[in-house]
C-alpha cells in the first residue's frame, strides 16, 4: 500500500512540474481597456476598442504597418495607370475553421456592408469603390459595383476617386472580410458574441465575457503565424486609470494606455517602459453659420476668427487643464510622416498658430473685423459654448471662456450636454463653439476620415460650413494626386490656409501614453487603433 | 402559620439627573402561607416599586438603599443577579396591570406560560406541554388546546389575565404579586378575576401579595391590609380591623372617599384634598400633614411613631395617638361622629 | 387571503404597465437620437433609424413596442449592435444580484447586531463607539470610501485583488464598500427598534419569569423589532440587485450597475425599456413578497 502511494506522489509530482513547464511556454499578456467592445461585426466596429479586436481577428487585403501597407491576403497587386483599377492576387490561406477563404469572400463583404437595407454604420467605408454609392441609391446595380471576384483568387477593385488614399483605406477594418453563410445565418446578430463570429487574422476569439474581458488566442491556420510571437492575449474592459495603474502595480494588468500624464509618469518612474503616439487633436470648433444670426455675422469674419485664435493661449492651456496634449503651433504634428523623412521637417513652418497669446494681435483683428462688419465692440453678443459634460471638458471650457473675455472683452455661456444630446445641436448647427475631437486620418490629415475633408464645401452634409473655393480645389488634387510629393506639397498648402484663415481653432495635438511591462517589446503601431499588440513579443529571461 | 416572606425598612431611592427620589421609605411588611394580604395607597404611593423590589426587578436608575428582605431566611437585598433568576417566575412570581402590554404580542400564549415553566424546569415539549394545559385547567381557561396557539390579541380581556395568572402559577411559587390586577378590565371581569384567585386559594398553596387602590377589591380578597402613603406605611391590620375601625386620616380619606350607591343625596363626591407629596424632597415630618384636616405642630416636625391597637398588629402612625395628643383627638372623634367617619 | 394575494398580483400588473408607458413617451421626449455621430454621414444615420424603425411616427412605435413586449421580444440594443436586450440582461444581472444579495446579507446581519449590542449599551462606550461607526458608514460615499480600500489593501498590503469578479476573494472589497451604508443605517435603525421594545410592558412580564437578559433580547425583542426592519429590507434587495454604477466601476464589475447609466447617455431605447420594466417587476415583487413576510413575522397583520 505505502509502495503505491509513493507512485502516486512521484507521478503526481510529475505531472505538476510538467504543467508548470507547459504554463511557462505560453506567452501572453493581460491589456487594460477602459470600455469594453460593443461589436465584432467589421462592418459595425466604430469605437477602436472594437476595432483593434477585429483587426487581431480578421485581415483584410492589406495590412497598415507603422504608416506603411504591407500586404494582407492579398499577395501582390496590379495598379492600372490612372491609379482607379488594382488586381490583388490572393495567396491561398482559410478561415481559423479551415475552409478556404477566396476572393469571393471579399465580394459578399463590400456588398454586405454597404447592403442599404442593414443600416450598418460603417458603411460609408464602402463608398470607396466605383458604383458602391450609386448602387445605394438605386441608380446601380450591384453588379456595377467596383468589386469583382475574377476567380477564387483575383479580385479586381475599381475606386470611385483616385489618390495615394485607396490602398490605405483598403487597410480599414471595416474591409476586413465576413463569411457568407454565418453572415446569412446570424443576420443582424453577427459579431455580438464569442460564437457569433468567424475570422481569418493572426488571432482567434476564444472568449468574450461581457464588459468582463475579451481572450484572444494565436490562430494556427493563419498564413504568417511564424511572424506572430504571442500565444494569448487578453484584454479586461471598464478598467478606470486610477484602478489601471493600480492593476499594473499588482502584476494583473501588463499593457494599458494613458492620455494624462499624471497615471504614466508613476509608472515609468516605477520601472515600466512607455511609448507615445500622437492622436487625436483637440479642437474649439467654430460654426459659422452661428447659434443665431446675430453671432453667425461675426463668426463667419475671418478677422474676427484669427482674433479668437491669437487670443488663447494655448500653452497654457495644455499646462494647466489639457495634461497630456502639446499646444499646437501649426496644423500637422511633429510626429506625422512627409514625402522621405518628418514632415515638420521637410515643410517648416513654426509659427502657424501662435502657442501664446497675443493681446495685441487679438485687438488689432477684432477691430479690422467690426470695421468690416460695420459695428462697435458694443455689439459684440454673447456666445455659446458646447461641449460633453464631462469635468474635464466644462474646465478647458472654462479657460478658453476666460481668454476670449480678458484679451477680447467677449462674453461666453458654457452648454454642457450629454453625449448624444450634443451631437444634436452639432447636427443642427445650435452652437458657437463646440469642445471637441478629430482623428488626424489614416494616411494623413488629408485622408478621408482626416480633419481637412471636414472643410470641403463641395461636400454634401458636411458638419461645419466653411466655404473657400480654393481650398476645396486643393483637397480634390491632393485626395486625387498619385504623386506622394504632390500630395504632400498641397498638405503644406491646405496648412498654411488653414493657419491663417482659422475655419476652427486647434488647441493642441493629444499625446497617448503607452506603459506596458519592460520584457514586452513592441513591433508596429498602427495610426487606427494605436500599438498593434499582434506583433509583440517578449524579451527571453 | 409559617412566615415565608418579611420585609425590614426597605429604602429604595431612583437617583435621577434631577436628585434623588425617595420612593421607599423604610417600609416593613410580611406575608405567612396561604395569606392574602393588600397593599393599597393611591398612584405614586411606591407600592409597586416595592413590590418589584422584593422580585428584584427594580430597573435602573433605582437602587436599595437600605433594608433587608429575607425571603425564607435568605435576604434578597443582597442576593446575586443568577440567584434573583433563579427565583423569578418560580418560588415567586408576579402579574400586572394591562394583560394586554404585558403579554408579547407575537408569541403564542402556550409557549409564553411553557417558557416559563421551562425556564426552571428540565422538561421534554410534551411534558411542557401538559403542564400548560394542567394550568390553564386550573384558571379554568375555556378550550385550553385550542386556545393555547392563540396570540394575545386574540382573546379578551379576562382571558388574557386567566393567561397571566396561569404564567405566574405554572412554576408553583410561594408567593404571587399582583399589581392592580383589576385595574384595567371592567367591572364585570374584574369580578371574575376576583373570583377566580379567591378559588385559586383553596387549590393551591401560593400566599398572595395584593397591590391596588380599590378598597372594594380589598375588602373583598385580602386578610390583612397596609396602608402606605408616600412611601411608607402608615396603617396596617386585619382586614376587618382597618375597615371597620380605621385609625389614621389616610385611612379615613381613602374609605370615605369610596363612592356609595346609598349615600343620601346626589351631593359632589368626597375627595382628600392636595395632592402627594414630592418624592425628591420629601417633608422632615408626617408626608400627610400637608392634606391632613387634623393636623398639629409637631406633625409636620417630625415623624410619628407606630401605636398599637386593640388585638396586636393593628397599627397606625400618626401622633393622634400620643399621650400629649389624647385632647385632640376626642375633639376629632366628636367632630367625626364615630370613628369611621 | 387569497383574494387579497390576486388584488395586489393585478396592481403590480398595472403599475409595470404604466412604467414601461411612461418611461416610452419620456424617453422619445429626449432631444437627439442614438445615431447622432460625426464619422457617419446623416444618409447612413437616417438608413439606421430606418432599420431600427426609429423613423415611424411615435404612437405606431409605442403599439409596434407593446405587441413585441406581450410575445417576448423585448429587441436587440442599439449600442451592442446584434444582441438580444434579454441576453444582456441575463449576463450582468446575475452578477450585480450575486454581489448585492452577498453585501446586503452581511449588512443585514452585521447591522442588526450592531443595533442589538448598541441597544444593550445605551450611553455607554461601546454605544458611542459603534454610533459613531454607523455615522462615518453613512456619510462617507462609496466612491471615496472604495479607492482607498482597494489601494490600502490591494495595492499597499497586496492581501486582496485590486478588481475583478470571479473568485470569492474579489467579492469582499466591494460586498464591504457596497453594504457600509447599510450596516450604519442598519445599525441605527435596529439600535432605534430594540430601545424602543425594551420599554415595552411585556419585557417587565419576561423579566419576572426569570429570564436573563440575553435570553429577553432573543425571545422576545429581537421578534418584535423586526417588522419595522423589514419595511426596508424589501425596496432594498430589489436596488442592490440592480447593482451599483459607483461600486462595480471602481472594482471594474462586470455587473448591471453602468447600463442603466449608460444606455440613456446613448439613447439606446430597447435597452433603456428592458431595464426600467425588469427593475419595477422586481421591486413590485420584493414588496409583495415583504408584505406576505410581515404576516409570518407579526401576526397581527396576518388576519387583515
Amino acid at each position: 500500500m505505502k509502495r503505491y502511494l509513493a507512485i502516486l506522489l512521484a507521478v503526481t509530482l510529475l505531472l505538476t512540474l510538467t504543467a508548470g513547464f507547459a504554463g511557462a511556454q505560453v506567452k501572453e499578456i493581460t491589456w487594460a481597456r477602459s470600455y469594453d467592445s460593443t461589436s465584432l461585426d467589421p462592418a459595425e466596429a466604430s469605437d477602436d476598442n472594437s476595432i483593434n479586436i477585429v483587426a487581431y481577428m480578421g485581415e483584410g487585403l492589406v495590412r497598415l504597418v507603422d504608416n506603411e501597407v504591407v500586404p494582407g491576403v492579398a499577395e501582390n497587386w496590379d495598379v492600372s495607370g490612372d491609379g482607379m483599377t488594382y488586381t490583388f492576387h490572393l495567396r491561398r490561406s482559410t478561415w481559423s475553421d479551415g475552409t478556404p477563404l477566396t476572393a469571393y469572400d471579399f465580394e459578399y463583404s463590400v456588398l454586405r456592408l454597404i447592403d442599404p437595407d442593414a443600416g450598418h454604420a460603417q458603411a460609408l467605408t464602402g463608398y470607396i469603390f466605383k458604383n458602391a454609392q450609386a448602387y445605394v441609391e438605386g441608380t446601380a446595380e450591384a453588379a456595377d459595383i467596383g468589386c469583382k471576384a475574377l476567380d477564387e483568387y483575383t479580385l479586381e477593385v475599381q475606386f470611385e476617386n483616385t489618390g495615394l488614399e485607396n490602398l490605405y483605406s483598403l487597410t480599414k477594418s471595416m474591409l476586413i472580410p465576413v463569411k457568407r453563410e454565418l453572415a446569412e445565418e446570424l443576420g443582424a446578430a453577427y459579431g455580438s458574441d464569442t460564437d457569433k463570429v468567424l475570422g481569418n487574422g493572426p488571432f482567434v476569439l476564444v472568449e468574450w465575457a461581457h464588459e468582463d474581458r475579451i481572450v484572444l488566442e494565436k490562430n494556427p491556420a493563419y498564413w504568417n503565424a511564424g511572424a506572430i510571437a504571442m500565444d494569448r492575449l487578453t484584454g479586461l474592459a471598464n478598467v478606470a486609470n486610477d484602478i489601471a495603474v493600480e492593476m499594473m502595480q499588482t502584476g494583473v494588468v501588463d499593457l494599458c494606455s494613458f492620455s494624462d500624464p499624471m497615471y504614466s509618469e508613476q509608472l515609468v518612474g516605477e520601472g515600466f517602459s512607455e511609448i507615445t503616439m500622437n492622436n487625436p487633436y483637440q479642437f474649439l470648433h467654430i460654426n459659422e453659420l452661428g447659434a443665431t444670426e446675430e453671432t453667425g455675422k461675426f463668426l463667419s469674419n475671418t478677422n474676427f476668427r484669427r482674433a479668437l485664435s491669437s487670443a488663447l493661449d494655448r500653452t497654457a492651456l495644455t499646462l494647466s487643464v489639457l495634461q497630456g496634449r502639446e499646444p499646437a503651433y501649426r496644423l500637422v504634428d511633429p510626429s506625422k510622416t512627409g514625402v522621405n523623412g518628418k514632415f515638420v521637417d521637410e515643410y517648416p513652418l513654426d509659427d502657424g498658430i501662435n502657442v501664446t497669446a497675443d493681446a495685441q494681435k487679438a485687438q488689432t483683428y477684432l477691430n479690422l473685423a467690426l470695421e468690416e462688419l460695420g459695428l462697435t465692440a458694443d455689439d459684440i453678443p454673447v456666445f455659446t459654448m458646447l461641449c460633453y459634460e464631462s469635468p474635464t471638458s466644462q474646465l478647458a471650457l472654462q479657460a478658453c471662456q476666460d481668454m476670449f473675455l480678458t484679451a477680447l472683452g467677449i462674453q461666453c455661456v458654457i452648454d454642457p450636454q450629454p453625449v448624444q444630446q450634443m451631437m444634436g445641436k452639432v447636427f443642427s448647427f445650435d452652437y458657437d463653439f463646440w469642445y471637441g475631437g478629430l482623428g488626424t486620418g489614416q494616411m494623413d490629415e488629408l485622408s478621408d476620415d482626416g480633419i481637412l475633408g471636414y472643410f470641403d464645401s463641395s461636400v454634401e452634409g458636411q458638419i461645419f460650413s466653411y466655404a473657400n473655393p480654393t481650398y476645396n480645389e486643393l483637397i480634390a488634387t491632393g485626395k486625387t494626386t498619385l504623386d506622394l510629393q504632390v500630395r504632400k506639397d498641397t498638405l503644406f498648402e491646405l496648412e498654411k490656409i488653414f493657419c491663417d484663415e482659422v475655419p476652427t481653432l486647434l488647441l493642441g495635438w493629444t499625446t497617448l501614453r503607452y506603459v506596458y511591462r519592460s520584457d514586452i517589446v513592441l513591433h508596429g503601431t498602427n495610426s487606427a487603433y494605436g500599438v498593434d499588440l499582434a506583433f509583440i513579443d517578449l524579451a527571453a529571461e | 402559620m409559617q412566615t415565608l416572606l418579611k420585609v425590614e425598612n426597605l429604602t429604595v431611592s431612583f437617583f435621577t439627573q434631577a436628585g434623588e427620589v425617595q420612593a421607599v421609605r423604610g417600609v416593613d411588611f410580611d406575608i405567612r402561607q396561604k395569606e392574602t394580604i393588600a397593599i393599597v395607597g393611591e398612584s405614586g404611593c411606591g407600592k409597586t416599586v416595592t413590590v418589584q423590589t422584593v422580585m428584584g426587578l427594580l430597573s435602573n436608575p433605582g437602587r436599595v438603599k437600605d433594608g433587608r428582605i429575607l425571603f425564607r431566611g435568605e435576604d434578597l437585598a443582597k442576593a446575586s443577579r443568577e440567584r434573583l433568576h433563579a427565583l423569578q417566575g418560580n418560588e415567586m412570581s408576579m402579574i400586572f396591570q394591562d394583560p394586554l402590554t404585558y403579554l408579547n404580542p407575537t408569541m403564542r400564549v402556550g409557549r409564553q406560560i411553557a417558557e416559563a415553566y421551562l425556564q426552571h424546569n428540565k422538561a421534554t415539549r410534551d411534558e411542557a406541554a401538559a403542564r400548560v394545559l394542567e394550568i390553564m385547567r386550573l384558571v379554568s381557561f375555556p378550550s385550553p388546546e385550542r386556545n393555547m396557539r392563540a396570540y394575545p390579541f386574540q382573546l379578551s380581556g379576562g382571558m388574557r389575565q386567566r393567561i397571566m395568572v396561569a404564567m405566574a402559577l405554572v412554576c408553583n411559587p410561594v408567593v404571587l404579586f399582583a399589581d392592580e390586577p383589576t385595574t384595567a378590565l371592567d367591572v364585570t371581569i374584574q369580578a371574575q378575576i376576583i373570583e377566580l384567585m379567591n378559588s385559586l386559594k383553596s387549590k393551591i398553596d401560593t400566599a398572595i401579595v395584593l397591590i391596588t387602590h380599590d378598597m372594594g377589591v380589598v375588602a373583598n380578597m385580602a386578610q390583612r391590609v397596609y396602608v402606605m402613603y408616600a412611601g411608607r406605611i402608615v396603617e396596617h391590620g386585619a382586614a376587618q380591623d382597618v375597615f371597620e375601625n380605621p385609625r389614621h386620616p389616610y385611612t379615613w380619606g381613602l374609605l370615605y372617599s369610596i363612592p356609595r350607591l346609598d349615600a343620601p343625596g346626589k351631593g359632589a363626591m368626597e375627595f382628600i384634598p392636595g395632592t402627594p407629596p414630592d418624592l425628591l424632597c420629601p417633608p422632615e415630618g408626617c408626608a400627610f400633614a400637608p392634606r391632613c384636616k387634623h393636623a398639629m405642630n409637631i406633625c409636620a416636625v417630625r415623624q410619628p411613631p407606630k401605636y398599637t391597637f386593640g388585638r396586636a398588629e393593628h397599627c397606625a402612625a400618626c401622633w393622634l395617638y400620643s399621650e400629649e395628643a389624647k385632647k385632640t383627638y376626642a375633639d376629632v372623634i366628636e367632630k367625626r361622629g364615630n370613628a369611621n367617619g | 387571503m387569497l383574494r387579497y394575494a390576486l388584488k395586489r398580483i393585478g396592481i403590480a400588473l398595472l403599475t409595470i404597465f404604466a412604467l414601461t408607458t411612461i418611461t416610452f413617451f419620456l424617453l422619445h421626449l429626449l432631444p437627439g437620437d442614438p445615431f447622432l455621430n460625426i464619422k457617419v454621414p446623416v444618409a447612413i444615420q437616417e438608413k439606421q433609424m430606418a432599420y431600427y424603425g426609429l423613423d415611424k411616427p411615435i404612437l405606431q412605435q409605442y403599439f409596434i413596442y407593446l405587441k413585441n413586449l406581450l410575445t417576448g421580444n423585448l429587441g436587440t440594443s442599439l449600442k451592442y449592435v446584434g444582441r438580444n436586450v434579454t441576453d444582456i440582461i441575463a449576463d450582468f444581472f446575475p452578477v450585480s444580484a450575486a454581489l448585492g444579495l452577498i453585501a446586503l446579507f452581511f449588512a443585514e446581519l452585521i447591522g442588526m447586531t450592531f443595533g442589538i449590542l448598541s441597544a444593550q449599551f445605551k450611553n455607554r462606550w461601546p454605544d458611542y463607539l459603534l454610533m459613531f461607526f454607523a455615522i462615518l458608514g453613512i456619510a462617507l460615499p462609496s466612491m471615496v470610501i472604495g479607492p482607498l480600500i482597494r489601494y490600502f489593501f490591494g495595492v499597499e498590503l497586496r492581501l486582496l485583488p485590486v478588481s475583478g469578479w470571479g473568485t470569492p476573494e474579489q467579492i469582499i472589497m466591494p460586498a464591504f464598500v457596497l453594504g457600509l451604508a447599510t450596516v450604519a443605517a442598519n445599525t441605527r435603525m435596529m439600535r432605534a427598534c430594540m430601545l424602543a421594545v425594551t420599554t415595552q410592558d411585556y419585557i417587565k412580564t419576561a423579566q419576572a419569569k426569570g429570564l436573563t437578559p440575553t435570553q429577553i433580547v432573543m425571545r422576545h425583542e429581537l421578534k418584535n423589532s423586526l417588522v419595522p426592519m423589514l419595511a426596508g429590507i424589501g425596496p432594498a434587495v430589489a436596488s442592490v440587485m440592480m447593482g451599483s454604477f459607483v461600486v462595480e466601476k471602481i472594482f471594474v464589475i462586470p455587473g448591471l450597475g453602468k447600463h442603466f447609466v449608460n444606455a440613456v447617455t446613448t439613447l439606446d431605447y430597447p435597452l433603456i425599456m428592458s431595464l426600467t420594466i425588469f427593475y419595477g417587476t422586481i421591486l413590485v415583487t420584493m414588496n409583495l413578497l415583504v408584505d406576505l413576510l410581515y404576516g409570518v413575522v407579526d401576526p397581527r397583520i396576518r388576519l387583515d
